[in-house]
């Protein structure tokens, strides 16, 4: 052997026991599932709903074999509800695929703004989706005309009360910011007042809400744009059939039924040991009820400052159930000329883009682009346990 | 005992390859089971991690779409294989005729000049939604291997020496003579560089084309669901899968170049 390859075998017997040594001494084992974030308030509850080209009964199988759905995902609470009620009919549920039987229902994922055109296209017979897709696809293909779509039903009625989106803090921004998710919260809590007030066509805001509902919702980016008719009567429609609701009261035991459930789905690959701890820890009702129980004097403290800093904020693209935060960050809704989070001192700055999913805003999460999200419970579930 | 290493001997040729190949492979394992150990973001499992999946997969399946490891593959080589198969019969033939005729070439240069340099990749999302989720992400790939194939074609037939063709006319062979016996054997070693160039770029267009459209399963589909679920030991084993995918497919081109070069004596 010449002088070089022996320097080349010595050069790869040190790297390799450098290296092993270096390996053997770091912890390579499971990596604890411990959640870097915490949900801190409920969003909405329901409002998503089944559509399907032809009426289906949700108690018989009959007619639903060989159907193809399109659904926003694994790992939404709207694929696991269709999956549920499929598997409770006692058919199987499975990715489409060319040959079909009569025992399975198939699902097709399709980001929920684009379902409307496939639904059109006629390659899939129907879908579970949130608001106001949902009644934008029935406004857009009535039932009974050529191609209509028919409500199967609404999510209330497969899981009445089902929880949907969550505001959610990551935690090391939380303990450095107490403040700040307190004064997030209170202008929160106040924009869900509002617009649970504003739902009613008589109250003075309803005319506001439904143009924040539109331009948050239906309006893809054009500004001269208007609302139609039609997509006043989507948001309408829409607006009834979603729960506004920031209390977090009975989502911890709803987390550890998730968890199991996620599991047996795959969509969660490290065990759980102990589900009920583990929504113990993802779940922290503490500023919330902090919050509650002393509102007016916390308003009083805090209403009307200014400079108490910035939270960079993760939020989905097109859906009406995050109308609250949409409300409170870019409108006037309390007409002294400022939005709620101004009043309650907050510069609250877009962290990244709009996400399709709620995947998208973990995403956002892992790479430090925010501090606060809005998502969907299931994908903050599913990363929180497989560790983001 | 001690062997000497003979380069003239095919087996310690081999042996020398393999052991090499091992080693360095050894190596790309040890860096990356050591950046994730230095990163510690569950985004880079550690090897062992993205074994477990694997045999998972293997023996379970992908339990969150129901297909199996295989049905994933089978997808996303379906599709790479029909894509394949249009490309190759659309420009391979193409390029034959724009290289023999100046007047094509003239009128077609503008043409694929223009598109020639947009990334195959941005035409997933417009060709899913335009046409369908079947044939867009088959289209996508199809545009990935037809430019180098043709461009390759094009560039083979015009490298054939003038010399050739004159001495097949004075010979006495007619057109389709000459094109079978001359121009045709002359152009397969770009035909073939075209084709490896182009399976290596469908490769990659048919992953961001299963992202965008995940209808029927598919390696890209497989990855980005489990990216969106943070599952990333299997977003890995998926990497690894169209990697291997990817070697097999080069590998065999080459093979098929080898065979057909030797068959046309053009080695």
């Amino acid at each position: 052997m010449n002088n070089v390859t022996v320097a080349v075998v010595v050069g790869f017997l040190i790297f390799f026991s450098l290296g092993t040594a270096f390996i053997v001494t770091s912890d390579t084992g499971e990596q604890s599932n411990d959640p870097v974030v915490s949900v801190v308030a409920m969003v909405n509850s329901e409002g998503s709903g089944i559509f399907c080209d032809r009426m289906l009964d949700i108690n018989d199988p009959e007619g639903w074999g060989g159907l193809v759905f399109m659904t926003p995902g694994p790992g939404t609470i709207q694929h696991e509800m269709l999956k549920s009620l499929v598997f409770s009919l006692g058919l199987y549920f499975a990715l489409d695929r060319p040959t079909k039987n009569n025992w399975t229902v198939y699902w097709t994922q399709v980001a929920p703004g684009d379902m409307s055109e496939y639904y059109g296209k006629r390659t899939m017979n129907g879908g579970i989706v949130w608001e106001p897709w949902y009644s934008a696809i029935l406004t857009k293909y009535p039932e009974g005309s050529i191609g209509g779509a028919y409500s199967v039903a609404r999510s209330a009625e497969i899981e009445p009360g089902h929880p949907c989106c969550m505001v959610v803090v990551k935690n090391s921004f939380m303990e450095q910011n107490e403040e700040l998710v307190i004064r997030f919260l209170l202008a929160y809590i106040e924009a869900v007042e509002w617009v649970n007030k504003a739902k009613d066509p008589g109250d003075p805001g309803h005319a506001l809400l439904l143009k924040i509902a539109w331009e948050t919702a239906l309006n893809k980016g054009d500004p001269s744009a208007l609302p139609t008719p039609g997509d006043i009567a989507t948001i309408e429609q829409a607006l009834l059939g979603i729960n506004y609701d920031y209390s977090l009261d009975g989502i911890k035991e709803y987390v550890t039924s998730l968890i199991s459930r996620f599991a047996n789905s795959g969509s969660i690959t490290k065990p759980v040991n102990d589900p009920a701890a583990f929504a113990g820890m993802l779940i922290n009702d503490g500023f919330l009820n902090d919050v509650t129980d002393s509102m007016a004097s916390l308003r009083e403290e805090y209403r009307n400052t200014s400079g108490a800093g910035t939270i960079r904020l993760g939020v989905l693209a097109n859906d009406l159930h995050q109308i609250a935060v949409r409300a409170a960050w870019g409108y006037d809704i309390t007409g002294d000329g400022k939005t709620l989070f101004e009043v309650y001192g907050l510069n609250v700055v877009q962290g990244g883009d709009f996400q399709t999913g709620g995947g998208g805003v973990m995403n956002l999460f892992a790479g430090n682009a925010i501090d606060i999200g809005v998502l969907g419970l299931p994908p903050t579930v599913i990363r929180s346990a497989n560790g983001l | 005992m001690r062997i000497k290493y003979d380069n003239e001997n095919k087996l310690h040729r081999f042996g020398r390859y393999i052991l090499i190949s091992a080693v360095s492979l050894l190596v790309l394992l040890y860096v990356w089971w050591m950046v994730s150990i230095i990163l510690g973001t569950p985004a880079i499992p550690a090897p062992p991690r993205v074994w477990d999946a694997f045999i998972h997969l293997l023996n379970h399946g992908d339990v969150v779409t129901g297909y199996s490891m295989w049905d994933h593959i089978v997808a996303s080589l379906k599709r790479f294989a029909i894509a394949f198969v249009i490309a190759f019969a659309v420009a391979v033939p193409l390029g034959l005729l724009i290289g023999m005729s100046k007047t094509l070439d003239d009128f077609t240069r503008p043409i694929l000049e223009v598109l020639r340099p947009i990334a195959p990749i941005a035409w997933a999302p417009v060709l899913v939604f335009a046409i369908d989720r079947t044939w867009g992400p088959i289209l996508v790939v199809f545009i990935g291997i037809f430019f180098p194939l043709l461009t390759n074609t094009v560039f083979g037939v015009k490298k054939i020496e003038s010399n050739l063709m004159d001495a097949s006319r004075t010979l006495g062979a007619n057109k389709a003579q000459t094109f079978y016996k001359v121009m045709f054997p002359c152009t397969v070693p770009y035909i073939m560089n075209g084709i490896k160039i182009g399976l290596g770029i469908g490769w990659m267009c048919i992953i961001a084309a299963e992202m965008v459209a995940p209808y029927g399963g598919g390696l890209g589909y497989f990855i980005s669901m489990h990216a969106f679920n943070g599952s990333w030991p299997y977003v890995f084993v998926g990497i690894i899968l169209i990697s291997i995918l990817g070697l097999l497919t080069i590998g065999l081109a080459e093979r098929a170049h080898k065979i057909i070069a030797k068959r046309t004596g053009m080695e």
